[in-house]
């Protein structure tokens, strides 16, 4: 899926890029020395596509300010040039199968090798022949790869064999996905009766799966999940009432069996079992729940607050946790409790500054304890709510911290993989840290709660393996959890690609260029009928297809703040290099921060227990002022 | 012209110069993909085919993923160099040391063996196997426990020292074995 940032790219933000002072004019005696190391850097990236001489101009750092100063635009295409060589070349020997190459590209649309798949083909057979050439065709959805169901659908929507050959990826993916849309929008909107039914829709998706987003997957994944526990639950039902059931409680098997929709089937089917005085644990985990199983507006709010006050306390005295509250007394702490998709136990969202814990895995922490979710704000219960989700909390907050240093350092966002790194690693440190300082209270609660809380089971799991072999966890925490993720290198790639922005740009100068040849009744006619701005999220296409109903005035705004927003980006070019430097300099910091954590836990004492790494006596390198990124999950 | 060029733009430092060499390409009938060199001429290993490679920016270590059934974690065999003078560990036996020592944050049930007489690259080290827990995340489902069994194995060198640490969920450990022995004899430290 390829959405285009519109809001912040042209109706909302304030560009509050800043023009960069003017570089002092290049001698003619330096020019000329640069004149031959660019005609053969030029011939060797930009050229020959070289991603070994990519990588010795990147790491040649020596160089660079010479080739700047002598000509700032050459350098930057060769920089952004020489950093998507030596990316892609990564990409080919991380990725090895279709799925995880086509996730791999979809992050590097943009990149003018993608967009010409044939010239790609070519340079794998160069530079890359390690890599599948068949993998890199599926990967890169040449056509005779698809298979038939999806040429099918790809055909209904108007394209062809032949001009598909010359399409590049990112279009290929838009038009895959809206090819896609009317299968997926039915799987979505379906019922399943019997068990039968449901493997059918599960099979039906199947035959599309790889095609589709993370995203959309995701969604039907939830969806299989209930349409899995609402037909079973059926027949479930259906055999415990018997064959002469009780007609109140038929008439609910009816009301259930008829539902049109898969989340009033779940409900109904709860209703269902409670009247039975039953319980029926795929319909708890899948539905709504009973009334006292779910926590209102008011409950949410308060359970919030508490755990935000609770977070300052338990956070307090560890080198992580000080380090949070360092930022979160001058920042605000905007917890929420709120329902997150499955597998997913809290968020930080940068855009507007909240971190939120799962609802969905506290109530069911309570249901099993048989609380309700009044419960969870009271006592022991709320105690296990704050120990069960205190490094998921601190993990997201760390987050929050990344974001926060990118403003003060007046750093750009760029999704880098080593913030992932760096919040994965501050989150073992401070499990194993607290644990160390209060093991008759959170260390117990660790140890003790494993095989009753798959949450507490793997933070064990991620402290112990940071502090056996720091090294190996670094490593595995890309490979296992976001192998997906791209390096800052990736990064400062992309930083130089205005090719979304440019062509924005020109869409909306062509928009304005046709209604200023229409008569003037019909501008006239068209701008009294058209919509004043633009709302949701929008394809390259869709937002394309949107222009011609905008108000001309509306069109003049959006393409002045294109041109302001080209122009900053532009601009921004030439600090690029100083924000790598900077993203490895706090990727460093943290490393040295946690090796800080680890050379504080002292051996057991004897009486078993440990001496848990004081304040003063933690080495630790100053933490950087700051905070993540937008949407991050854990 | 390019020898000066080269000269110029690209000559020392070192360190670098070594992650821009072109991989050495496998023969056909290898078992295994193609050689990684990796942390600065630190070792050499080898993924198995089709296996997914990881390697970390400064070269310090690499991990190969296999492919992964729908319900567990993928089998994975890593190899890094600790390099004296590193924060963690002083030598093979700190680290080892660690391996068996109390953890502030125990696991529930975890077994770990005894330290066993070995061999990696040749020469003699030591290896200790774990019977151990880790969490699997489908993508949009619950996440869950899976009995995971894993293997270490450590080799004092001159300066610095190595680790290779294979691991599978236990019960598809037998299946791994032929890749694990692969990964492991491929091995080859560098001192």
């Amino acid at each position: 899926m390829r959405l285009l940032p519109l809001a912040a790219l042209l109706l909302l933000a304030p560009l509050s890029g800043r023009a960069a002072p003017p570089e002092p004019e290049a001698t003619p005696e330096l020019k000329a020395r640069a004149a031959p190391l660019f005609a053969e850097l030029s011939k060797e990236i930009l050229t020959d596509r070289d991603p070994y001489a990519s990588k010795a101009f990147l790491d040649r750092t020596d160089s660079h300010e010479l080739l700047r100063k002598a000509d700032p635009q050459a350098f930057d295409r060769l920089f952004e040039g020489a950093s998507q060589l030596v990316d892609l070349h990564r990409v080919m020997v991380d990725h090895v199968n279709t799925t995880s190459l086509r996730e791999a590209l979809s992050k590097r649309e943009g990149y003018p090798l993608l967009e010409k798949p044939a010239e790609l083909l070519s340079w794998r057979k160069k530079y890359a022949d390690y890599q599948k050439e068949d993998t890199l065709r599926a990967a890169l959805l040449e056509w005779t790869t698809l298979p038939a169901e999806v040429r099918t659908a790809l055909t209904a929507a108007g394209k062809k064999p032949g001009e598909w050959a010359g399409t590049g990826y990112g279009a290929r993916s838009d038009a895959l996905e809206a090819a896609l849309n009317p299968a997926v929008d039915r799987l979505k909107g379906s019922v399943a009766r019997t068990p039968a039914e449901a493997k059918a829709l599960r099979d039906q998706a199947q035959k599309i799966w790889t095609y589709l987003d993370k995203d959309v997957k995701a969604a039907l994944l939830q969806h299989f999940e209930k349409t899995d526990a609402a037909s079973a639950a059926l027949a479930d039902a259906e055999s415990k009432l018997g064959k002469n059931p009780d007609p109140a409680l038929a008439a609910k098997l009816a009301e259930a069996r008829k539902s049109g929709d898969v989340d009033g089937m779940l409900g109904k089917l709860g209703s269902l079992f409670d009247g039975m005085n039953v319980r029926n644990e795929a319909v708890e985990r899948a539905g709504p729940g009973r009334a006292d199983q779910r926590l209102d507006a008011a409950g949410r709010q308060a359970l919030s607050e508490m755990l935000v006050t609770g977070v300052k306390r338990e956070m307090a005295g560890t080198v992580v946790g000080e380090r949070l509250l360092r930022m979160y007394a001058k920042e605000p702490f905007n917890l929420v409790v709120k329902p997150m998709p499955a597998g997913i136990m809290g968020q930080y969202t940068a855009h507007d500054n909240v971190l939120a814990v799962s609802e969905d895995l506290l109530l069911r922490m309570a249901r099993e304890q048989g609380k309700s979710a009044g419960d969870l704000l009271k006592g022991e219960m709320f105690d296990r709510a704050l120990k069960s989700t205190l490094s998921t909390i601190v993990h997201e907050s760390v987050h929050q911290e990344q974001a926060v240093w990118r403003r003060d350092h007046k750093v750009p966002y760029w999704d880098v993989v080593e913030h992932e790194m760096e919040a994965k690693t501050l989150e073992a440190a401070f499990i194993l840290q607290k644990s160390a300082q209060d093991p008759k209270g959170y260390g117990k609660f660790m140890a003790e709660n494993q095989k009753s809380s798959v949450f507490v089971r793997e933070g064990a799991a991620l402290a112990n393996k940071m502090q056996r072999s720091p090294e190996t966890f670094r490593m595995s925490i890309q490979a296992d959890y976001y192998p997906a993720e791209v390096s800052i290198e990736a990064n400062a790639a992309r930083a130089y690609d205005n090719g979304v922005m440019t062509d924005m740009r020109d869409q909306l100068r062509a928009e304005l260029a046709r209604r200023a040849a229409l008569p003037r009744a019909q501008r006239t006619a068209l701008d009294a009928a058209g919509q004043a701005g633009l709302q949701g999220r929008f394809t390259r296409d869709t937002w394309v297809a949107a222009l011609p109903g905008l108000k001309e005035e509306t069109l003049r705004t959006m393409m002045g703040r294109q041109e302001q927003a080209l122009a900053a980006r532009t601009d921004a070019r030439a600090a690029v290099p100083r924000t790598y430097a900077e993203y490895r300099a706090r990727d460093a910091e943290t490393q040295a921060l946690a090796a800080g954590v680890l050379a504080s836990l002292s051996s057991p004492q004897p009486n078993g227990g440990f001496a848990g790494g004081s304040l003063t006596k933690t080495g630790f390198v100053p933490a950087p002022t700051g905070g993540g990124g937008p949407g991050k999950k854990k | 012209m390019r020898a000066l060029l080269a000269f110029l733009l690209l000559a020392a430092p070192a360190v670098q110069a070594a992650s821009a060499k072109r991989p050495v390409k496998a023969r056909p009938e290898a078992a295994m993909s193609r050689v990684e060199e990796v942390s600065g001429g630190r070792f050499k290993a080898a993924a198995p085919k089709g296996w997914r490679v990881t390697k970390d920016r400064e070269g310090t270590g690499l991990q190969v993923t296999g492919p992964a059934a729908p319900d567990a974690p993928a089998p994975t065999a890593s190899a890094v160099y600790y390099a004296k003078g590193n924060p963690h560990f002083k030598d093979a036996a700190d680290f080892l040391a660690r391996q068996t020592a109390p953890s502030p944050v125990p696991i529930q049930g975890e077994k770990t063996g005894p330290v066993e007489e070995a061999k990696l690259s040749g020469r003699p080290a030591k290896s200790l196997r774990r019977d151990t827990f880790a969490v699997h995340r489908a993508p949009a489902a619950e996440p869950r426990e899976v009995a995971v069994r894993e293997e270490l194995t450590v080799l004092q060198g001159k300066e610095g020292f190595w680790v290779v640490t294979v691991s599978a969920p236990a019960a598809a450990w037998a299946k791994q074995a032929a890749a694990f022995a692969a990964f492991r004899d491929g091995f080859k430290a560098n001192d």
